[in-house]
């Protein structure tokens, strides 16, 4: 590549892009409904994104990576001082946490458990589609998908219509030669790549930037979204939460990334406007992590984790569980959180509340009828 | 047999080498000895670790010498960076790793060596990218692909960049002479804070060795964990690497006792074994179970076969490990054997690397740096133009010393079809084409070049080759479309 290859940036960015393409029209009033996962690889502490400030017991369990200078929530739960936006959804009724949750594997994999938080499956590498993807299908592919990443998300697998956006600054060459590569991988019937060469050729123009941070990356979902034929479900991926050292307090890496995922909830915010209002954003991790922290000032792979989510169809401002307290008998296996809400259920009613289906049609078509329960009315506004 | 067979279990033909006579002949020969390669003057593992150590050692005054200036710290400590290499050293081994591919006269085996690589995946940590994962892979994989695979599992598990990304020098046995001698001396804080850390023994059992079919328990993982409490890497202070032995066996830090993992208990009584050989006892029998078996003959036949092996080629890869007692030359010319015979199995969608580099060999595409050139640098500015390798693999979403799992890269297509994969494909297409000397791609040459290159690495090099000059383009295009037909990306 000899440094030519970022002589392409000389001409500006006018002359990066696709050409050709439609352009959608000017955003007009939707009402449609829109579903935000962010992925939060390694597995999140919900002890640490909200620890529970009226069981001294954590204080105890961790003397050297407790959080201080905590923002209020209720008077038994505070906030991670990274995430501010949050903070000020929750005051607003805009934003809540679901705690004690997890879905329904104690394997403590991180390569199972990401398989199971995207296909909502209990037995690992079984299923080769994701939840939201079967959701999308069962709306009958109704509704476009973008993941901010680079590979597709195994969680978006399972629905014809998945896109996804993680700019380069590379060029991408002239429509013609991207047809007479669409003819032949028609020729060849080679279904995904002509998708792929559809969705390319009609990139919007707010999808033709070059460069990308998570503040990019969030701006052009929310931009993409608010397009009259845009996406409705939008996937994010963080990695790093697995600190099996120096997790840190207030400054360590795990508040990096809560900082990180305060960063796209205040982004989307920003740039979904009105669309706020008709949004779900929820978090979605592999597992918790131990309630103890170990000699590395870190912590092991655990069990029940929170949720975080935020937006216009949140129901109002709550920590919604069954605390199932820290007291050594009540750890999982004597050393996690437990889980008392399947995160499934939490999924399962964020679907039926953004795509309009029966959760009954939910629990039975992208949940195998497993015992997962309805808690539309419970966390959001329909 | 088919003409993919060179890009299926190698790079393909390259422009001036011929078709071998005995194609299956060609290729199992190159299985049987580590093949020497052009090192570039790379420092080795334990030069790299001075480096390292004297760059922290700089980094420590700096931190004194600047306490009261945040910026005129992150300048000097920038200047520190350059001056010991970091982002010199891991592009220098990109280009040994694809040099080697390249210009090898047994590309086999180096197929053979990117698939471990990816298996003993070590995750990225800047520190780890640029002073030690490609040592680890030059020095502790590939220097072990001619032994048994317990042995390569031993070397890999002790190898220092494993140790330290996956923490084991974090992990104390509860009982171990550590944590009584701090009880003798009263500090119960530290003797406290003293545990397992299980994350190593994990990944032992579930990546490297048995996957999860074994059905092991978290109290196997435990378990294993006490058993490999006491490896790791050796300070000289602090986290100041010792340079010249990295790696030991603190028996200080190990868990001591018997230990019972699957069901069979080790170090017994009856049947004591010296704290260092637990480890090794313990990964002997994890090698030798059938579930380690059918984890790594299916992973091998899906890397190089098809996504989906049938059960008959996995197990015929099983017959040829239990055959030979788990030797690795004989279990890679099973697979080989099977890509040989199996030539309907064409499917299989190319990672980007692999992609990258077979392009380059059919197509003779010159992006490397010569020795000299790399080595043109001046050690107080950032290595911008031998940094340029590291991300077109980033760009390509294949970086070989940038893992952010242990479990390494997917082989699947479902892992790298997606509109932004398809567009760094398109998009690098074109840049190859600047990498291509002007005798081939000029006008009056370039059918002749194209054909040359295509009909001795595909079976339908006519139809290939009636398709790309159909329609008039300019010569740039004809890479980017070559380089894009599913035959290419596919094998």
């Amino acid at each position: 590549m000899n440094c030519t290859r970022r002589s392409f940036l000389k001409g500006g960015l006018a002359t990066l892009f696709f050409g050709g393409m439609p352009l959608p029209g000017l955003a007009e009033k939707n009402n449609k409904k829109n579903i935000i996962v962010i992925l939060l690889r390694g597995g999140m502490d919900g002890l640490t994104a909200v620890p529970v400030i009226s069981d001294p017991a954590l204080k105890s369990l961790r003397k050297n990576i407790i959080i201080e200078n905590t923002l209020p929530l209720t008077s038994d739960f505070a906030l991670h001082p990274k995430l501010k936006t949050f903070h000020e959804l929750f005051q607003n009724n805009q934003a809540s946490v679901i705690h004690a949750t997890s879905i329904p594997y104690t394997g403590r994999s991180h390569f199972e458990g990401q398989d199971l938080m995207e296909t909502g499956s209990l037995t690992p590498y079984s299923t080769k589609t994701g939840w939201l993807g079967r959701g999308l299908g069962l709306s009958d592919n109704r509704f476009n998908s973008l993941a901010l990443a680079l590979p597709m998300p195994l969680i978006l697998r399972g629905a014809n219509n998945n896109n996804n956006f993680y700019p380069t600054d590379l060029r991408v060459p002239a429509t013609v030669v991207l047809e007479q590569i669409k003819e032949i991988y028609e020729l060849h019937k080679e279904e995904d790549l002509v998708r792929n060469i559809d969705l390319i050729l009609n990139r919007p123009l707010s999808m033709q930037i070059n460069y990308k941070n998570l503040h990019i990356l969030s701006k052009v979902a929310a931009k993409t979204i608010n397009s009259p034929l845009g996406p409705n479900v939008a996937v994010f991926d963080i990695e790093g939460f697995d600190t099996h050292s120096a997790q840190g307090d207030i400054n360590g890496k795990h508040a990096e990334h809560l900082a990180e995922v305060d960063t796209v909830i205040s982004t989307l915010r920003q740039h979904l406007k009105e669309s706020f209002d008709n949004t779900i954003i929820l978090t979605v991790t592999e597992f918790g992590r131990t309630v103890s922290e170990n000699s590395g000032r870190g912590t092991e792979h655990g069990y029940g984790s929170a949720i975080l989510m935020a937006g216009g169809l949140i129901k109002k401002s709550q920590i919604y569980t069954d605390w199932p307290s820290l007291k050594q008998n009540s750890l999982f296996e004597g050393r996690d959180l437990q889980s008392t809400t399947d995160a499934r259920s939490v999924y399962a009613s964020a679907m039926a509340t953004v795509f309009d289906l029966d959760f009954e049609l939910i629990k039975k078509q992208v949940f195998w009828n497993e015992d997962i329960k309805d808690l539309s009315s419970q966390l959001f506004r329909s | 047999m088919s003409k993919g067979f060179y890009r299926k279990i190698a790079f393909g033909l390259g422009l001036n080498e011929n078709p071998p006579s005995d194609p299956l002949g060609w290729a199992l020969s190159q299985l049987d000895s580590v093949q020497d390669i052009d090192l570039m003057n790379a420092p080795s593992l334990n030069e790299q670790l001075e480096f390292f150590s004297k760059m922290r050692e700089v980094e420590d005054k700096l931190t004194v010498q600047f306490k009261h200036s945040a910026v005129e710290y992150e300048e000097a400590r920038q200047k520190n960076y350059n001056k010991f290499g970091t982002g010199f050293y891991h592009p220098l081994e990109i280009h040994i790793r694809h040099k080697a591919a390249l210009t090898s006269n047994q590309p086999v085996f180096e197929r053979m060596y990117h698939f471990w690589t990816n298996h003993f995946a070590v995750i990225n940590t800047n520190t780890l990218r640029d002073h030690a994962i490609g040592p680890y892979q030059r020095e502790v994989i590939r220097k072990n692909l001619t032994g048994s695979f317990n042995e390569l599992v031993k070397q890999a598990t002790t190898g220092f960049a494993m140790l330290k990304s996956l923490d084991n020098e974090r992990s104390i046995g509860p009982n171990s002479a550590y944590v009584r001698k701090k009880k003798s001396h009263g500090d119960y804080k530290r003797a406290g804070q003293a545990a397992l850390n299980e994350n190593h023994a994990r990944e032992l059992l579930e990546l490297h060795t048995v996957s999860p079919n074994a059905g092991y328990t978290q109290q196997d993982v435990i378990e294993l964990a006490k058993v490999m409490s006491g490896w790791r890497p050796k300070y000289r202070k602090e986290d100041y690497p010792d340079w010249k032995n990295p790696v030991h066996f603190d028996s200080f830090y190990h868990e001591p006792g018997e230990k019972n993992i699957l069901g069979k208990i080790y170090n017994t009584k009856d049947s004591p074994v010296s704290p260092k050989d637990e480890l090794f006892q313990v990964i002997d029998d994890l090698c030798n179970s059938v579930h380690c078996k059918k984890f790594i003959s299916h992973k091998l036949c899906r890397y190089f076969i098809d996504d989906n092996p049938t059960p008959d080629m996995v197990e015929y890869v099983i017959r040829a490990w239990n055959a030979s007692k788990g030797q690795l030359p004989a279990i890679h010319k099973a697979v080989i054997e099977l890509a040989y015979n199996n030539p309907q199995y064409n499917r299989k969608y190319l990672m980007p690397e692999t992609w990258l580099l077979q392009s380059a060999k059919i197509l003779d595409i010159q992006y490397l740096l010569s020795e000299k050139n790399f080595w043109n640098h001046d050690f107080d500015t950032w290595p911008r133009a031998q940094y340029e390798i590291s991300h077109t693999m980033e760009d390509l979403g294949h970086h070989p010393f940038i893992f952010k799992q242990p479990n390494g890269y997917m082989d699947q297509e479902k892992e790298w079809i997606s509109p932004e994969m398809t567009i760094r494909r398109l998009a690098y297409a074109k840049i190859f084409y600047d990498d291509v000397d002007y005798s081939h791609k000029k006008k009056s040459n370039i059918k002749e070049y194209f054909e040359s290159v295509v009909y001795k690495n595909f079976d339908n090099g006519e139809e290939i080759i009636k398709d790309l000059f159909s329609i008039k383009r300019i010569t740039s295009d004809l890479f980017t479309i070559f380089l894009n037909r599913p035959e290419v990306l596919r094998v």
